[in-house]
């Protein structure tokens, strides 16, 4: 009896200690977010000051107005959204027909074409940038935001993941539509598409994640201010005349933060669960 | 086996085939098949950032990175930044991963892997920025709460002997919930069963761990290890917006380094010539994740 007691009672602390720790992780997790927004509210005085604020004590709102004054942050909003969307639609005109005849279509070069894709997967933007810089440089596209497009638009992850979605559809379904005189166009749209969608949601997803977050080649890719996307803007802001009011910096970071802490809200486990499967695949 | 009334449809279809897979064809052979071979190419050769002339001078540019010593420290630094990164990336993973799988507070448990989850989504400029602004020698937070505990100063990002530390534990605050989640996902294909029949052994805990569990999904922690390490070859936002490459070169790494060559000093050969080198090492880890798989495939 005795034991069972002492059994209770430690099963209860370990559930304590479970939760407890569990709530440090989280704060771990979480601090740096929420001191940026709180940062993002401080005056500069308040925002230096010792020992900091964990509340602040009066909302500076300016700082945003502030951040949109001294870099053209809507501009950068506006490249970022028009980059990310291009691409996001684009791609799909390009990977779901490559994926399809990846999967249904027999013909010479198939073999040789799933290796490039299987290649494209494997050379990252940081050893093909200078030739495409060069490319671009070349034909005189520096200047637009076709660079900041054009590469990603042929997603080689995309068109694997599709393939694999394709290829498990049973032939049987395919020759039944056949059999009803559909078109490959009806084939395509009315039977693979609604299959496949988990894939092509997955696809959209960590597309949309990855170009609006791309900091790398769109530093590379612009040289002029009105072509830049918010995380060059942003990242530029530390070292403009903003250098040290960390304020400002902050409200910067939250304009190129919220679109996808917004996403990922609203769609958490479904982005997860992608992530995840692009990892194991 | 070929029929006479078939060869016209399997024509068309051939013929279908070939057309819906070249637009995605001729992109990738534009922007992955042609730069890897120019760079290479372009690695034989002087010039400039800003001129399409060039000089051939073979070897000289690889000539020139090797016996360059900052490019040794960069090698050197990307190899520890790599280690300690990936290392302490997945033992963490392993333990938040096994310890989450053994407790039963789902609602919790979803929350606290939708938050380490969180920086994962977010820029890599924003996560550098934010740690930025806490590691700050002198105003940031961390060290405010040291002073106020009556502890040293820590110098961060600011001192060559800490600067490389401080990066590798920001990226893995930002990258241990992708590999949680992966280790969790491996965690789910080990059998039920098994742990049943070690229970009714009365194995321990920590046997069941080393004995079991650790076995189990090694394969699959082997396979991402391999992966993550290809990633961490990559490493250039978070250098770039938090140290430079500094202080002393002591953050330089490889592609910062090309980056540098190619954009700072104006000389795209040596860039190359270094992106070559990237391009050797990717290939040789990508060979390995191969045999690797190959192992986790068979283990299954």
């Amino acid at each position: 009896m005795q034991t069972y007691d002492r059994d209770i009672i430690i099963n209860k602390i370990v559930r304590v200690l479970n939760v407890l720790l569990k709530a440090i992780v989280i704060v771990i997790f979480i601090f740096p977010f929420y001191w940026m927004v709180v940062t993002s509210v401080k005056d500069l005085a308040e925002a230096l000051q010792f020992p900091p604020t964990l509340i602040p004590a009066s909302l500076h709102w300016e700082n945003y107005t502030h951040v949109f004054e001294v870099v053209p942050i809507t501009q950068y909003f506006r490249n970022s959204v028009i980059v990310s969307v291009t691409v996001l639609v684009l791609q799909y005109l390009i990977i779901v027909p490559a994926a399809y005849s990846l999967s249904r279509h027999k013909y010479r070069g198939k073999k040789l074409f799933f290796g490039l894709v299987l290649l494209g997967q494997m050379i990252p933007q940081q050893i093909t940038f200078l030739p495409v810089y060069f490319m671009f440089s070349k034909v005189k596209l520096l200047n637009t935001l076709l660079p900041l497009i054009l590469p990603f638009i042929s997603n080689p992850f995309g068109i694997f993941m599709l393939r694999q979605y394709f290829m498990q559809i049973p032939q049987e379904v395919i020759e039944a539509a056949k059999l009803d005189d559909a078109s490959n166009m009806k084939i395509m749209f009315r039977v693979m598409m609604p299959m496949a969608k988990p894939a092509l949601v997955t696809i959209g997803l960590l597309s949309f994640i990855s170009t609006w977050n791309n900091y790398f080649w769109p530093l590379i890719m612009t040289s002029s201010e009105s072509l830049r996307t918010l995380p060059v803007g942003v990242a530029a802001l530390k070292s403009s005349e903003t250098l040290q009011m960390w304020n400002i910096i902050m409200a910067g970071n939250v304009v190129l933060v919220l679109p996808i802490l917004i996403v990922y809200i609203i769609a958490s486990k479904k982005i997860r669960n992608s992530f995840t499967y692009s990892g194991i695949k | 086996m070929k029929k006479k009334e078939r060869s016209a449809s399997g024509k068309r279809d051939r013929l279908l085939g070939i057309v819906t897979a070249s637009p995605a064809a001729i992109l990738l052979c534009i922007f992955t098949v042609y730069p890897v071979i120019y760079l290479i190419y372009r690695s034989l050769f002087s010039g400039s950032l800003i001129s399409a002339e060039k000089e051939f001078v073979g070897i000289d540019n690889y000539r020139e990175i090797f016996l360059d010593e900052t490019f040794h420290k960069v090698l050197v630094n990307t190899i520890i930044y790599t280690v300690l990164f990936v290392g302490l990336t997945m033992v963490l993973a392993i333990i938040i991963a096994v310890w989450l799988n053994s407790s039963h507070q789902k609602k919790l448990n979803n929350m606290v892997e939708a938050c380490i989850f969180t920086p994962h989504v977010i820029s890599m400029v924003s996560v550098s920025i934010v740690f930025l602004w806490l590691m700050e020698p002198d105003t940031g937070f961390f060290n405010m709460v040291l002073t106020s505990l009556g502890l040293d100063k820590f110098a961060f990002l600011s001192s060559p002997s800490t600067a490389m530390l401080s990066l590798v534990l920001v990226m893995v605050w930002k990258s241990v919930g992708y590999y949680v989640l992966l280790v969790m996902a491996a965690l789910q294909t080990v059998p039920a069963s098994i742990y049943e029949a070690a229970e009714l052994d009365n194995a321990s805990k920590s046997r069941t761990f080393f004995k079991i569990t650790l076995p189990m999904i090694s394969p699959t922690i082997l396979f991402t290890c391999v992966v993550a390490s290809i990633a961490s070859f990559r490493i250039f936002d978070a250098v770039n917006v938090m140290t430079q490459g500094g202080p002393v070169d002591s953050t330089n790494t490889l592609v910062y380094y090309i980056y540098a060559y190619a954009f700072r000093y104006g000389n795209p050969g040596v860039a190359c010539a270094a992106g070559v080198v990237l391009l050797v090492l990717v290939c040789v880890m990508t060979y390995v994740q191969f045999g690797v798989s190959r192992n986790k495939v068979h283990y299954q």
